[in-house]
């Protein structure tokens, strides 16, 4: 056994030097990417001297606990004052929260719902007007129109629904996207037998689709939603324009970032600003950490042989 | 004969029944994304080629024969220089920048977690990292880092040279190493801060594209001697060029609309006398207010003209791709 495993140990690939370089590359972009994070971080739970000691190269100064107070209390002042007034009305740490969660899981939803709906359409009947819907989809992410906010805008007014979660979601139920071709592409994956079989065995359309079709690409379903979510989770700028009554959480720290003005004041220390916009990112990473093996789920997706 | 004739019959009414009942389900899968589509996509865009042929008399946009919007547009965009040396060469630099380095990082990067290296799976989690937090709140970050402390430590490493007197720099440089406050260095600063982050979920789509590529094909190149150099640019890039087909052209579709950051890092209302912005933060800064809406002919006209250079860029590019991919 031990002799079997020495064998087999020794048949591994060694690094070449691809590799290698890559993972060099790699350390320097992690390093690079952490090290702003990191003393960010640190720099938030100080008061701004300690902030501006730690721009100091004199490295003791630190660390020297006499000049340099801990303060977790940025963290919980964060939390306890972050509040947004809009047409009157307050919006606090809860509030806001509530806000994202209902403006990321609706567009989400409906996002992933619409491809999946049109691609399993498009991928498992073969009809005419199949090719048709694919080659629309192509062509409109190829083909953009630039400016058509103005019109969106006064259409969604013009039907009363402009400023309204309901307005977002009826915006957001839109298949031309780049998951239409990933849900496209699972949906065909599956064979056409175990269709055929359950439509001998008596199955509706519906059925099919619900009992066999989905589960098999649930996964792929899954991790498109996830992806959904987070990319509405961080996503400021549509809210900030066409749900200007709902302020979200990714709005307030886009506040916090640029000008520092909430809560009627001011965060005009840093330490206070990073605190803030760390405070109400928390969520996403605690979601990001428990669900990070389903991204990680490969998406496959056909490409455009042009 | 006539009971094959009966059950022939039979059959075709049997096939006929399952072709309605399949025609009605692909119906009722499609009508209302496809109203969606109808509204949001064909109307919305129509009423964009009609908003420029209109003005805001004060209390609704309604038909202006005048044209003031084509006039203003041409007055305060087309006929500065600036405007396109500025804000329209922004927007195609970022670009290009942003989807050759992001691309090229993403595909060697993707290429090592394939093929399951050390530490593969910590590098999946952490390169997939940027796209978790908020980009605002790595603006918040990095701005602080870099304005804050990176000029000083650089200063220690070069011996002085960035920031004492008499160093090897010159005093104008010297002056100008506030990064992304300053207007010659905010462009370039900006551009390789997108480039940073924006690589996360083309890692994992590229990762899917090269698990698709059969085993056997691994196998049968290193049977022939084929080294990792060869593997990865004989075999693998091959088999992931469509999908990385699909970013370029979906990518140049965004070009002009894309903010790039911009507003994460000086928010509203700057004007284009500013030196770095782009096309995109321009157009969304311009209309994200519903009172803004006697702005709208005009920001819509600009939008439209800067679809009508969009789409041959892409039709180009779809066509030099092909070829590539032949």
């Amino acid at each position: 056994m031990k002799k079997m495993s020495l064998k087999i140990k020794k048949q591994r690939e060694k690094p070449s030097i691809l590799t290698i370089i890559l993972f060099v590359f790699l350390v320097i972009y992690i390093v690079g990417l952490f090290i702003p994070i990191i003393w960010s971080i640190y720099g938030s739970m100080r008061n701004p001297t300690g902030y501006g000691k730690l721009s100091n190269t004199n490295y003791i100064q630190w660390f020297d606990s006499e000049e340099i107070q801990f303060l977790f209390s940025n963290y919980v002042n964060a939390f306890k004052n972050i509040k947004i007034v809009r047409n009157d009305v307050e919006f606090n740490y809860i509030s806001l929260f509530g806000n994202s969660l209902l403006y990321s899981f609706g567009c989400a939803f409906f996002y992933t719902l619409s491809p999946l709906l049109t691609a399993y359409a498009a991928a498992r009947f073969k009809f005419k007007f199949s090719g048709i819907l694919y080659a629309f989809v192509l062509i409109a992410m190829s083909l953009p129109i630039v400016g058509a906010m103005p019109s969106e805008m006064k259409v969604l007014s013009d039907m009363g629904i402009f400023d309204t979660f309901f307005g977002t979601f009826v915006l957001k139920f839109n298949f031309i996207s780049i998951y239409f071709f990933i849900l496209y592409a699972q949906f065909q994956s599956i064979p056409y037998d175990y269709s055929e079989a359950a439509k001998i065995d008596g199955a509706s359309n519906f059925k099919i689709m619900w009992r066999i079709i989905i589960p098999q690409a649930i996964g792929t379903i899954t991790t498109v939603f996830l992806l959904c979510f987070i990319n509405f989770w961080n996503d400021y700028s549509t809210p900030r324009v066409y749900l200007q009554s709902y302020p979200t959480i990714a709005e307030t720290i886009q506040i916090i970032a640029t000008s520092g003005q909430i809560n009627g004041g001011q965060l005009t220390h840093t330490p206070e600003k990073i605190a803030a916009a760390v405070v109400v990112t928390i969520p996403i990473v605690i979601v990001f950490i428990i669900l990070n093996r389903r991204l990680r789920v490969n998406v496959a997706m056909g490409g455009i042989k042009g | 004969m006539a009971a094959v004739v009966v059950k022939s019959k039979a059959n075709k009414t049997s096939r006929s029944r399952t072709s309605k009942g399949d025609l009605l389900f692909y119906i009722c899968l499609l009508v209302l994304p496809l109203l969606q589509i109808a509204i949001f996509y064909f109307f919305v865009n129509i009423n964009s080629l009609l908003l420029p042929f209109k003005s805001f008399n004060g209390e609704k946009l309604v038909y202006d024969s005048d044209l003031p919007a084509f006039k203003r547009v041409y007055a305060d965009f087309l006929s500065l220089p600036a405007f396109w040396s500025e804000v329209v060469s922004h927007s195609i630099v970022v670009y290009i920048f942003t989807s050759v380095i992001t691309a090229v990082l993403a595909i060697f990067f993707s290429y090592y977690i394939y093929k399951r290296r050390t530490a593969y799976k910590f590098f999946k989690f952490v390169l997939f990292l940027p796209s978790i937090i908020p980009s605002v709140l790595l603006v918040l970050m990095f701005k602080n880092f870099f304005q804050d402390a990176m000029p000083q430590y650089l200063n220690v490493i070069s011996g002085g040279a960035f920031l004492d007197e008499g160093g090897f720099l010159s005093e104008t440089f010297r002056n100008k190493f506030v990064l992304a406050y300053n207007k010659e260095t905010a462009f370039a600063v900006i551009t390789a801060f997108n480039c940073w982050i924006g690589f996360g979920s083309q890692v994992l789509v590229y990762t899917g594209a090269m698990e698709q590529i059969p085993t056997e094909v691994i196998e049968a190149g290193k049977l022939d001697g084929a080294n990792r150099f060869v593997e990865f640019f004989k075999i693998i890039l091959p088999f992931v060029i469509p999908t990385l087909t699909t970013f370029i052209i979906t990518g140049i579709a965004s070009m002009f609309v894309n903010q790039n950051n911009y507003f994460s890092f000086f928010g509203a209302n700057q004007s284009y006398g500013n030196s770095y912005i782009t096309v995109g933060y321009l157009l969304y800064n311009a209309t994200d207010n519903i009172q803004k809406m006697d702005a709208f002919p005009e920001y819509s006209l600009l939008g439209i003209l800067f679809t009508f250079i969009v789409i041959p860029l892409s039709l180009l590019a779809r066509k030099l791709l092909k070829k590539v991919n032949e």
